[in-house]
């Protein structure tokens, strides 16, 4: 009825964990995806510039060229103009190319300078282009000094000569510039489809791992939703569970409460009917009192009864402890002395005093406890003193710290060893029983009834571990008194409740 | 310190004297167990007293009441199973004064609120203890 098991609990999923390890690995793809596309990105971009670059450099190289190209076509042109008008301003060409070629070239070394073999064509160029100017100013000095027709000869070979070389060096460097810029065009065509054939790559990439996360992330999702479903599942057949569990508790507490309640009321109705037993048994010894005529069985018929009345008196208190199981000592060996001081003869002249500490004990041990007080306190009240006599008894229950409870009841009336000193032979035989006789009681049956009251105190005594110890009491008063001190070895002392 | 309480009518003094402390005062006696209560009976009636009853029941004991009155009232608490305080009130109207004798006597929870000063005298009852307590309430009247 009572389920502990934990067996048939849903256990919770795994699988959400792993997804959970894939996504972090799909989005750590995609970063470092991303991070190598850019930076091949990069790389294929300055690539495609650099070419880019390269091409408007052949570009201006081959307008460096073609610019020298028109300046010696229009020095050429200027040349044949003067020499055919002798106007000074035909010269003008000649003369601005003749001075910043020099320069021109060397623009030229500069900007083809990382490549040896047009360089060296340049460096060619220059010499001839020097050889021609010479040719120039000799055709000029003839033209002035009027040798017109050397000058046109002169013109027309050396000029001529020097004119096709230098038209055919410089073609020859176009040409290769023309060469160069269709390989740099194409080169620069090849990295720009490079360039875009990896954007598109990586653009795929990306799309790739973003819809593979999108759905590692929805399967993450659906999983943790899927967990908490089950978990509030879980946590409401474990609510339910708790509850039910509780109800049955308080059940269980109920049902206990009721049964020691029915328990506290039976015990006390069968020591309500005890007691009435016992006021049965007690009327009876009261009828039977009153229906004998001999003096001793009425006697013996009274300790009978008084002996009930002890028994009744402890038994009496037993139903007042919280738990019927202790009881006070205090509370029982009081209602025994009570009743035992409200049988005694008028007069008022014996004093009970009454010293018992307020031990916890076992309720089974009080009966017998009240029992051997009441023969204790009897027997003193009616062999200590003699009638009409003044006297004390004094009952202690103790349990010193660390020792054994002892029940000591002493008087201050005559001494049990001086009624020895004083010879009664015949009580010899039997060294426990307490054979005192007061001066007025010598019949036989009385000594009889001391004699039982003995026994009864040395058993009672027995069944507790102990036997009466027996010693005067000496407190300086005229008597030496009586006390009678036993251990209570088996005495079941109780924790308080 | 305990001091052992006078009490007038010890049984061994009593017994058989005839003494007559109750001078023929009515006494009623509600007790279910007729042994006990016979018993009461001849002692109350050696003291003098004129016992009426015994009662076993609450019927028995308010027919009496009907057509007795009693000066004084012994009462056991439970009579067979049945609590004997619907009686008290009747007696209370009539003031007369009772004390309970009982196996109850020390359990306070028993008695209703306005019984919990009368007297009780605990089972078995010693004779001197209830000769004296009824001896007081006469006198008190």
């Amino acid at each position: 009825m009572i389920r502990t098991e934990a067996g048939d609990m849903p256990s919770l999923p795994t699988h959400a964990l792993r997804n959970n390890r894939i996504l972090l690995a799909a989005v750590a793809m995609s970063f470092l995806l991303l991070l190598c596309s850019a930076a091949l990105m990069l790389y294929v971009a300055r690539q495609g510039s650099q070419a880019d670059l390269q091409v408007v450099q052949t570009i201006e190289i081959k307008r460096a060229i073609s610019e020298l190209s028109n300046s010696m076509a229009n020095a050429e042109s200027g040349q044949r103009g003067y020499l055919l008008t002798h106007d000074d301003a035909f010269l003008e060409p000649y003369r601005r190319i003749r001075d910043t070629f020099e320069q021109k070239i060397r623009r030229l070394r500069t900007l083809v300078e990382s490549r040896p073999a047009q360089l060296a064509r340049v460096d060619e160029l220059a010499p001839v282009l020097a050889g021609r100017f010479g040719v120039i100013e000799q055709i000029l000095q003839f033209a002035e000094q009027g040798h017109g027709d050397q000058a046109a000869l002169l013109m027309r070979t050396r000029g001529r000569l020097l004119m096709d070389e230098i038209l055919a060096r410089i073609d020859d460097l176009d040409a290769v510039e023309s060469r160069e810029l269709i390989q740099r065009q194409r080169s620069a065509a090849t990295l720009r489809n490079q360039f875009i054939a990896t954007v598109m790559f990586m653009l795929v990439a990306c799309a790739a791992l973003a819809l593979f996360s999108l759905i590692s992330l929805r399967r993450y999702v659906n999983a943790i939703e899927q967990n908490r479903l089950r978990l509030a599942d879980y946590n409401l057949e474990l609510e339910q569970r708790v509850l039910e569990r509780t109800q049955e508790l308080a059940r269980y507490a109920q049902e206990a409460d009721r049964e020691r309640q029915r328990a506290e009321s039976l015990l006390t109705d069968v020591n309500h009917r005890v007691g009435n037993n016992l006021a049965l048994v007690s009327s009876f010894l009261a009828m039977q009192r009153r229906a004998v005529k001999n003096q001793f069985a009425a006697q013996a018929l009274d300790a009978a009864r008084m002996r009930v009345q002890a028994v009744a008196s402890a038994h009496r208190k037993l139903r007042l402890g919280a738990d019927f199981a202790t009881v006070k000592a205090n509370e029982v060996l009081g209602a025994v002395l009570d009743d035992i001081a409200a049988g005694l003869p008028p007069g008022g002249l014996i004093r009970i005093e009454c010293q018992v500490e307020p031990l916890d004990i076992n309720a089974r041990d009080a009966v017998s406890l009240g029992v051997l007080t009441s023969e204790l306190v009897v027997n003193a009240i009616k062999h200590a003193f003699c009638p009409g006599e003044a006297g004390e008894i004094q009952v202690v229950l103790s349990h010193p710290a660390g020792g054994v409870p002892y029940l000591e009841v002493s008087d201050n009336g005559v001494g049990w060893h001086e009624k020895e000193l004083h010879g009664d032979g015949g009580r010899s035989g039997e060294p426990h029983a307490d054979d005192r006789q007061d001066a007025q009681s010598q019949d036989v049956e009385g000594q009889d009834d001391a004699g039982l009251g003995a026994k009864i105190i040395d058993m009672v005594a027995r069944q507790f571990g102990g036997y009466p110890q027996r010693s005067p009491r000496d407190d300086g008063g005229g008597r030496s008194g009586t006390r009678i001190h036993i251990e209570l070895v088996r005495l079941q002392l109780m924790q308080p409740v | 310190m305990r001091r052992a309480q006078y009490r007038e009518g010890d049984a061994a003094q009593g017994q058989g004297a005839g003494l007559n402390r109750f001078g023929g005062a009515n006494v009623l006696i509600v007790e279910d167990d007729f042994i006990v209560a016979f018993e009461m009976q001849n002692l109350l009636e050696e003291q003098g007293a004129n016992v009426l009853g015994p009662a076993a029941t609450l019927e028995e004991a308010r027919q009496i009441l009907a057509s007795e009155r009693p000066e004084l009232a012994v009462l056991d608490v439970n009579l067979n199973g049945e609590f004997v305080f619907p009686l008290v009130s009747d007696l209370q109207q009539q003031r007369i004064p009772f004390l309970f004798t009982t196996a109850y006597a020390d359990d306070d929870r028993l008695f209703p609120e306005s019984m919990q000063s009368a007297p009780r005298i605990a089972k078995p009852v010693m004779a001197n203890v209830l000769i004296a307590q009824l001896k007081r309430m006469l006198d008190r009247d």
